[in-house]
Formats: structure tokens, C-alpha cells, sequence
């Protein structure tokens, strides 16, 4: 009996071009998931989670832990650089290049599966944190904070012969719940500079109370309404951070989880970088190239005031500019900081998650370059 | 604008490819010409480099040609609707061997555009069609046989039923069995007014399956017809012999 041919492709999936993307992504999920070490490779980044949650310090175990879920999801999300030069060589890519799938839908998908599973990388870690937290009771307790308005000087300044003192003042809010007070220390002398403690003096409703700190860091308070914050140092300027009332408590467990899963995303926007790099050159010299532009936006701070020293040095202009460079074309991985709101016992907020909006935006960016940028010779 | 005669699958018209630049150049294709319609199976017959593979990649857009152009069901190969059209089966099967033989077919009849709620069907019947079995379905493509791989390709090109099959090779590794199973397939899908255009070394595929066939050498047409017209002059009819004819008449 003749078979009839029917072309059958659906015309709405045709118009927006995603027709086989699912397909493809599944495919691309299935080459990670399958290969002979990814059991293995799994195993030891969660050994490792352990060992890091295990040996640490009390204090140190969940910033280990989270440095350790970090790397294994930025591992995961450079991934995405094998698929293009593996389908070059095995003749894999011409094979798909002749299908319905367009040449964005074929590129974008190794992208989208290795970005998902670093995602998912995060929230199975963040599972694990949380269980060996319950079982070795290395919890940290965390706050639900909000930030709190400082008014006057963002330096305090003790007062002296020659100088009025600076002060702040911090609407604390009714008595009966805590404040924090995020300070770093200015040190005016030289043999200041290894002190770990300071005094302040807090004055509300007339009562003046004086405290000893430390010079980094929060320190916690009673709320006692609007307090005046006043340094009595006078070798030791602070700079307020930020100042921060605690309004409940945050299970640790939902904390683990809600942790991973912001690790894995801001490493996820490693992986249409990869992939891009990947039309260009080999997969082993794409991973390394985005893992080190991941490692760039992750510090890029200190690079960007590495770069501000090498700029005011003679000579020292290439330096900067070079690493002025690679902190522009890196993502900005500043969203990484919610470990330490996390391991300073501070609940998640919506600016944790604000952070990473330009790590979005640079998946996004590299992501239409990986879609649109034509291949050479025609062929994906 | 390419144009096309009304019934032409394919069509093409002094196809040119060169690879390479200056003294490394390689003229792969020079002045290829054929037309494919509707309901008719097209052997590509010709030695290792003859230009058979050059001309599939022109086919299915994968590589544009230097000169010439290509129409597949009227317009420029290699355009989306012409590649949702076109089901093809590359020489090596086992390029994705992270699937299972069922996965490879279901992601295919995904690609192609098979409505989901038909999927599981078609490739239900894709895998009957080509006579593979549900539980050899499930085994990783690595396992399989170079002929198990063949029909499971066979099955990712067809499950879509699209009107044009391009196929390399496509009876290369299987037994007389999976050979007469994949050539009933071809023959149904060209008697249900689909068209097929193969490369083959196989006699046996090209008569049993073939309306015409086409001898390249060195990048040229050299011979067009039915092969049994092609072979009749040779005292020993093989495709061996009329490569040797071809290539002896080649300038």
C-alpha cells in the first residue's frame, strides 16, 4: 500500500522559529546526563559539598560549601562548549543542519540545557547543604532583615581638639526587636591599622550607651526608636554599610535551598557565553575561556580597584586597561554575594535577586549573538 | 528568484562547487544538472569522489554551491521549509549516541514538526516500518549494529513523512532482510507521491528501487537513465564496469 506524504510542520511554531527547540534540548540534556563520568562527576562535587560543609568551622562550613556548589555549577554551565566542536567532528551538526531546527534553535540549545542543569545543579547542592546541616546541626540562624534609612554621615568620626565628630542617625524602629549596624573601618593611624575593636556611643531618647564593635562588620543592637551612632575613636573612622532591622527568623533549610538555586542561576549565565565561544574554537579552549571570564565577574571589585592602583603607576596604564577590559566583557557576577548575607545570617531579599539582573542581561546579550551571528560557509 | 519546472522536487542547474582557494582548490562539482519530480526515485551511481556526497550537501543547503543554483519543492535549498521537507539519512547513523534508537526517532518527529499528540504514533509506526523492534528501541544507538543504525536513521527521516528523502548509502551494512524491509519502505513512500534521491554503490537498491540513476565522475554527469539502459551495452552488466566505461569516456 503507497504511504502519502504530508508535510506536517505546524505553522504558529514555524512563524516564532522555535520548532524542535524542546527537542534539541532534551537531546543536549541527555549528551550531559549520559556520559560515562557524569555519575562520577556528580558523586564527587557532592562528596565535596560534604567534605567542605564537614571539615570547615562552624562559622566557614556553609561559605565552603557555597564556594564548592559555585565551581561544580560553573563547571556545569561552561559545559555548554563541547556540543558545537563535538558535532563538527562527528558530522552530528550536518546531520541536524538538515532538519526544520534553525540554525538560532541548533545553537541556543546547548546553551539553554547546560544553563538549566547548572541551575538545577544549585538547588540539588542547596538540598544537600541543608541535609548535612541537619544531620551535623551546623546551622547558621538566619534573620529576615530590612534595610534601615542612615541619616547624616556615611563616616563617623570621633570627635577631637582640632574636629567636630560625625555622626549618624538610624531610625530603629519600636523597642523590642533587633538592629544591626554594618560598618568597615578608615584607620587614621598607622598603629591603628591591626586593631579588630572599636567603641561607639548610641544615644536614643536622651540615653547615651557606649559599646564596644568590631571595626568589620555588623554588630547587633536593641531597637530603641531613632539612635545617634557616634564614634569615640579617634584612630578609627567607620563607614557605615548599612544599617538593618531583623523582623523574624528564616528556616536555614529554605535559606540552603534559595542559595543554590542563586548559585546555579548566576552560573548559568556562563553558558550561552561558552557556547558562543564555541563557534570559534575547540571546546576545551571555550570552557577555560568563559570558566576565567566567570572568575573575572565574580571579583570583579577588587580586579576594577586592582585596575584603579595600576592606573595611578607609571606604566601601569596597559595593566589597567587590560583589566578594565575583561571586567566589561565578563559577567557581572555580584548576585555571588548572597553567600555572605547568607553566612552573615541574613535571609535572602529581593535585592539579593536584583543582583543578578546584569548576569541576565549578559546571558541575554551573548545569547542573541549565538542566535544571530551567521556562520561561515552557510552550515551552523 | 530560482526558478523551477511546476513538477520538480529538486532542481538544479549547473551546480558548481569548488573547495579550497588558489592552487589548493578542488573542483568537486562542475556543471551538474538534474531534475527530481514527484512520486520519482534519483540514484546518484559513482566511484568514491565522483561528487555524489557534494551534491546531497547542495541538496539539503548544507554547503552553497559556487555556481549554479538548487530549488528544493520550488525554492532555494536549504531555506526552512525546504529542510522540514526533506527527510534525510546521512552515510554514518551512530552521530548521536547519547539516545536511545526511539528517542533519536522522537526527536526527529519533534524537529520536523509532527504534532505532539501524533508523536508517540508515528514513531511507533516508523520504528514497525523499518522493522525495528520496540525493545531494540530502547537500546542506546552505540549498540547498535551498523544495519540496526541505518534503519533507525531511516525511521528519524521518515517519521515525519516528509515529500523528499535524501539518503547516503542507505542499504549500506544491512542483511538481505533489512535491505528488502528499507527498499519496500522507499518504494511505498515514492508510490504514495513522495520522491527519493539516493546514493548508492548497491545494483540491488538502484533497480529495485531507482527510475533513473546518474553517473558522476570527476564532478560530472557522465551517464543519465534507467540503469537498465545504462548497463545494457557492458558484456558484464556491474556497476563496476560502467564506472570503468564512464571514467575511460571522461575527457
Amino acid at each position: 500500500m503507497p504511504l502519502r506524504s504530508a508535510t506536517t510542520c505546524r505553522p504558529l511554531a514555524g512563524l516564532v522559529g522555535l520548532v524542535g527547540l524542546p527537542g534539541l534540548v532534551g537531546l543536549e540534556v541527555r549528551r550531559r546526563v549520559r556520559t560515562a563520568g557524569a555519575l562520577a562527576l556528580a558523586g564527587l562535587a557532592a562528596a565535596a559539598v560534604a567534605a567542605a560543609y564537614a571539615l570547615s568551622g562552624a562559622g566557614a562550613a556553609l561559605e565552603a560549601a557555597a564556594f564548592v556548589v559555585t565551581v561544580a555549577c560553573a563547571v556545569v554551565a561552561v559545559g555548554a562548549a563541547s556540543s558545537a566542536p563535538d558535532d563538527r567532528a562527528s558530522g552530528a551538526g550536518a546531520w541536524l543542519a538538515a532538519t526544520g531546527a534553525s540554525p538560532a534553535v541548533r545553537r541556543l540549545a546547548p546553551a539553554l540545557a547546560a544553563g538549566g542543569l547548572a541551575i538545577a545543579a544549585g538547588l540539588v547542592a542547596g538540598v544537600l547543604v541543608a541535609a548535612f546541616a541537619a544531620v551535623t546541626g551546623r546551622t547558621t540562624p538566619v534573620h529576615v532583615v530590612e534595610t534601615l534609612r542612615v541619616d547624616g554621615a556615611a563616616r563617623l568620626v570621633a570627635s577631637s581638639p582640632t574636629r567636630a565628630a560625625a555622626r549618624a542617625v538610624v531610625p530603629t524602629g519600636p523597642a523590642g526587636a533587633t538592629w544591626e549596624l554594618d560598618v568597615r573601618p578608615v584607620f587614621r593611624a598607622a598603629d591603628a591599622a591591626g586593631r579588630g575593636t572599636t567603641t561607639v556611643a548610641l544615644e536614643a531618647g536622651g540615653v547615651r550607651t557606649v559599646h564596644p564593635i568590631a571595626v568589620r562588620g555588623p554588630s547587633t543592637f536593641p531597637t530603641v526608636g531613632d539612635v545617634a551612632v557616634e564614634t569615640l575613636d579617634p584612630d578609627v573612622d567607620l563607614r557605615v554599610v548599612a544599617a538593618r532591622r531583623r523582623t523574624g527568623d528564616a528556616s536555614f533549610a529554605g535559606q540552603a535551598l534559595l542559595l543554590g538555586l542563586l548559585l546555579g542561576a548566576a552560573a548559568a549565565s556562563g553558558a550561552p557565553l561558552a557556547a558562543l565561544l564555541a563557534r570559534g574554537t575547540s571546546a576545551p579552549t571555550a570552557a577555560l575561556a568563559a570558566a576565567l571570564l566567570l572568575l573575572v565577574g565574580a571579583t570583579r571589585d577588587g580586579l576594577l580597584e586592582l585596575a584603579a592602583g595600576a592606573a595611578g603607576v607609571a606604566g601601569g596604564g596597559p595593566a589597567a586597561a587590560v583589566l578594565r577590559g575583561a571586567v566589561a566583557v565578563a559577567p557581572d557576577l555580584a548576585a555571588l554575594g548572597a553567600i555572605g548575607e547568607v553566612v552573615a545570617g541574613r535571609a535572602l531579599g529581593l535585592a539579593s535577586w536584583v543582583l543578578l539582573a546584569p548576569a541576565a542581561v549578559h546571558a541575554l546579550a551573548t545569547s542573541a549573538l549565538l542566535a544571530l551571528l551567521p556562520a561561515r560557509g552557510g552550515l551552523s | 528568484m530560482p526558478s523551477s519546472a511546476p513538477d520538480a522536487v529538486i532542481d538544479a542547474t549547473g551546480l558548481v562547487r569548488v573547495y579550497g582557494r588558489g592552487a589548493c582548490a578542488v573542483r568537486a562539482l562542475d556543471g551538474v544538472s538534474f531534475r527530481l519530480a514527484r512520486g520519482e526515485a534519483l540514484a546518484l551511481l559513482g566511484a568514491n569522489g565522483s561528487g555524489k556526497s557534494t551534491t546531497i550537501k547542495l541538496v539539503l543547503g548544507l554547503v552553497a554551491p559556487t555556481a549554479g543554483a538548487v530549488t528544493v519543492l520550488g525554492g532555494p535549498a536549504g531555506r526552512r521549509e525546504a529542510r522540514a521537507a526533506t527527510g534525510y539519512v546521512p552515510e554514518e547513523a551512530r552521530r548521536l549516541p547519547a539516545l536511545t534508537g526511539r528517542e533519536l526517532v522522537a526527536l526527529f518527529a519533534g524537529i520536523q514538526g509532527v504534532p505532539r499528540a501524533a508523536r508517540a504514533a508515528r514513531v511507533d509506526g516508523a520504528l514497525d516500518a523499518v522493522g525495528l523492534s520496540q525493545e531494540a528501541a530502547r537500546r542506546r544507538v552505540p549498540e547498535y549494529s551498523r544495519g540496526m543504525a541505518r534503519r533507525v536513521a531511516l525511521a528519524a527521516a521518515w517519521v515525519a513523512r516528509p515529500p523528499l528523502l535524501v539518503l547516503d548509502e542507505p542499504t549500506s551494512g544491512l542483511d538481505p532482510v533489512g535491505t528488502e524491509q528499507v527498499l519496500d519502505l522507499l518504494r511505498r513512500h515514492r508510490d504514495g507521491g513522495g520522491s527519493v534521491l539516493l546514493s548508492t554503490h548497491d545494483r540491488g537498491a538502484a533497480e529495485g528501487l531507482c527510475d533513473r540513476a546518474l553517473v558522476l565522475a570527476g564532478g560530472r554527469v557522465r551517464a543519465e537513465g534507467t540503469l537498465g539502459t545504462l548497463l545494457a551495452d557492458d558484456p558484464s552488466p556491474t556497476l563496476l564496469a560502467l564506472f570503468r566505461r564512464v571514467d575511460r569516456a571522461a575527457p
